[in-house]
């Protein structure tokens, strides 16, 4: 890869960082707008198979 | 999933059988606002003699088969109610908790329905995850330091 080319890609990577960051920092945020007793969408089911989903 | 009715079956099992408990781990930070997950319910208890009857009642209220997974060695029981996907785990001893009623000390009280839990403080969820050090644990830290930090107004 070339020089240009690896600037480029440290480029992207950071603003995926910041957004993924930004991201985070709104969920936490709207988790914390809500009383802790509407903060209940936090269950995984287990499937029978193995795994589980929200 | 939304946690809300088994919230309630629990919180009103234990406010039943007059089982003193905390919720902590990952279920406690969630209601602490961070966006995390999990498929079951931590609690701390005192187990004496009369706690472990008083958890056999409740685990009977909750139509769930109690076990002891890691008999003879360690405090900890597991209700299990795989119809209704409900696990809970009842720890006499948790890492970097000194005491019970320490815990209880800084737990807060949250309603579900016509009962309420006391529910852990962020710090001592972190503080126990920390001591731990289990991967699951060392993973979600940062997200659940992020939240501490939120709360506590630190941008």
């Amino acid at each position: 890869m070339n020089q240009a080319k690896k600037i480029r890609r440290a480029e992207e990577l950071n603003a995926l960082h910041k957004e993924s960051e930004k991201n985070e920092r709104e969920q936490i945020l709207s988790r914390l707008r809500l009383p802790p007793e509407k903060r209940t969408h936090f269950l995984r089911m287990r499937f029978p198979w193995g795994g589980s989903a929200l | 999933m939304d946690a809300v009715s088994l919230l309630e079956s629990i919180a009103k099992a234990f406010k039943e059988t007059r089982l003193e408990v905390v919720l902590i781990g990952n279920a406690a930070a969630a209601l602490d606002g961070a966006p995390v997950t999990t498929d079951d319910f931590d609690f701390m208890f005192r187990p004496t003699r009369t706690n472990i009857q008083k958890m056999r009642s409740a685990a009977r209220l909750l139509g769930a088969a109690l076990s002891q997974p890691e008999y003879p060695i360690s405090k900890f029981y597991r209700m299990l109610n795989e119809q209704v996907g409900l696990q809970v785990d009842m720890m006499g001893v948790v890492d970097g908790v000194k005491s019970f009623e320490s815990l209880r000390s800084r737990a807060g009280e949250v309603s579900f329905g016509s009962a309420s839990l006391l529910v852990a403080d962020l710090k001592d969820v972190i503080r126990s995850k920390k001591i731990a050090g289990r991967e699951k644990d060392r993973a979600v830290l940062p997200v659940l330091e992020r939240t501490l930090g939120l709360k506590e107004g630190r941008r």
